[in-house]
């Protein structure tokens, strides 16, 4: 036994000094794979966001170029109707407010596809505005803030609209929430969301490993399409606050 | 008292435990265990260096920081969310380390030698953690990965059990009766200590205030 010892030993550390240099290529390759995956994954990320935009813009063109003056004709030919009986007039009359309601309501949705406020005003209008319909609308009561910001892209801004708009949605369905307060302000070189509501909060690390969580989801999409980071403080019991932090 | 370059590779954790305090408050509170386990580990540096020199063993207190490290290693593996999907898990697997601790002071003279079977045991889960929680970084971490401190920790401890699972495999054969081989392996486990020491130092550095919410892709 004596005898082999040495030779034993060194083919034994040897097996070591292998076993390390194996480690140390596999960490070498996670680290190359990951970085791939990411760049793949945020390409992925940019088309599907990019497409899913590219769509609502042009439904809402649609809407507002080729069916709303159609209504609008329908209503105005209805109105040069005249000689009619008592008994036809209230059933024009229903029509009549019928398209109105129909035009209303396309309105609606044509802006929520893809606001008019925000490409002709700007971000802080479209979010105030927004934050005004909720007040009116429905029992939270959002307050906006912001801070001089600097002149945002195109992209930058509807995905900023998009988080906000999901935030607020969120926060009615699901957080119970008396008030919302959403602050938007340049930090540096950051432009930093910080949203806070008083509702009921959630157990977000839970909720993510069960699978559950879309609005969270999307968040999470729109803060990565913009190269942001993303932060949630909630617990139950303790509202929920997100701070977002855009680079520029 | 002599204080040899042996001496000061074991104490390297202190660079790492000097951060921490600096760092503190500045950290996510979810990497605390972590910032625990690196005091604790130069506590017992400490207390081990002067029992060296003052001719004593250094049995106990290794076996206390053994149990200490491995339940706050594991408190730590939950923070991190490897526990997230089993959480019925996290409580059996410190029952399970406290009773196989317990077993080995109280039936093998644990507090007498070193604590081999208990070590065995918890390095070799500490590794299948880790490749746990290395495997979900990867898929979640967005930013360059050597700067992450959960990647850091991970390959730390994937390095550093790793040759303790091995060496502890030797120590319980006796190294065939050769003391040379033991000395190599020893020499071995003091640089492989000292690497994954820089490691730990670097990975406090790099933890965040504020842990950033991601999901996997």
């Amino acid at each position: 036994m004596h005898a082999l010892s040495p030779s034993l030993f060194v083919a034994i550390l040897i097996a070591c000094l292998i076993v390390l240099v194996l480690i140390v290529f596999f960490t070498a390759t996670m680290i190359r794979y990951q970085r791939r995956n990411l760049a793949l994954y945020k390409e992925k990320l940019a088309a599907e966001i990019t497409t899913l935009e590219k769509e609502r813009t042009r439904m809402a063109e649609d809407l507002h170029d080729e069916l709303g003056p159609v209504l609008v004709g329908v209503k105005l030919k209805l109105n040069s109707l005249d000689g009619l009986n008592k008994e036809d007039q209230t059933i024009l009359d229903n029509v009549h407010s019928d398209i109105i309601g129909l035009l209303n309501r396309m309105q609606d949705i044509s802006n929520d596809l893809m606001p008019v406020v925000l490409i002709k005003k700007g971000l802080v209008k479209a979010i105030d505005q927004a934050a005004d319909k909720i007040n009116h609308n429905s029992g939270l009561h959002v307050m906006f803030s912001s801070g001089k910001l600097p002149e945002l892209s195109q992209p930058v801004m509807i995905n900023l609209y998009r988080i906000c708009r999901e935030i607020m949605t969120n926060t009615i369905k699901h957080a119970e929430a008396k008030e919302l307060s959403i602050h938007l302000q340049r930090i540096e070189n950051k432009l930093v969301l910080v949203t806070v509501d008083d509702g009921k909060g959630f157990d977000h690390r839970k909720s993510s490993s069960q699978g559950r969580g879309h609005g969270l989801v999307n968040l999470h999409n729109r803060t990565e399409m913009l190269d942001g980071e993303l932060y949630v403080d909630s617990k139950p019991g303790k509202g929920t606050k997100y701070r977002i932090e855009i680079p520029i | 008292m002599r204080f040899t370059v042996y001496d000061l590779y074991s104490f390297s954790i202190a660079i790492a435990a000097i951060i921490a305090i600096v760092r503190y408050k500045r950290i996510y509170p979810g990497f605390r265990p972590f910032l625990f386990v690196c005091w604790a580990a130069l506590a017992t540096e400490t207390i081990c260096y002067f029992l060296i020199y003052q001719g004593n063993y250094t049995f106990i207190p290794y076996g206390i920081y053994s149990i200490v490290e491995s339940l706050l290693i594991t408190w730590l593996f939950r923070e991190l969310g490897v526990f997230d999907r089993r959480p019925y898990l996290f409580a059996p697997l410190i029952v399970f380390y406290l009773l196989a601790w317990l077993t080995e002071v109280i039936f093998f003279e644990g507090m007498n030698r070193n604590m081999t079977w208990f070590r065995l045991l918890h390095s070799f889960i500490t590794v299948l953690l880790s490749i746990l929680l290395l495997g979900k970084e990867l898929s979640v971490q967005r930013t360059f990965l050597l700067k992450s401190p959960v990647f850091l920790i991970c390959t730390g401890y994937l390095l550093y059990y790793t040759i303790v699972v091995i060496a502890g495999v030797f120590d319980l054969y006796g190294y065939g009766g050769n003391i040379a081989f033991r000395r190599q392996v020893q020499g071995i486990m003091i640089y492989m200590n000292l690497i994954v020491n820089l490691i730990y130092a670097v990975a406090v550095l790099c933890m965040p205030s504020r842990l950033r919410y991601s999901l996997p892709y």
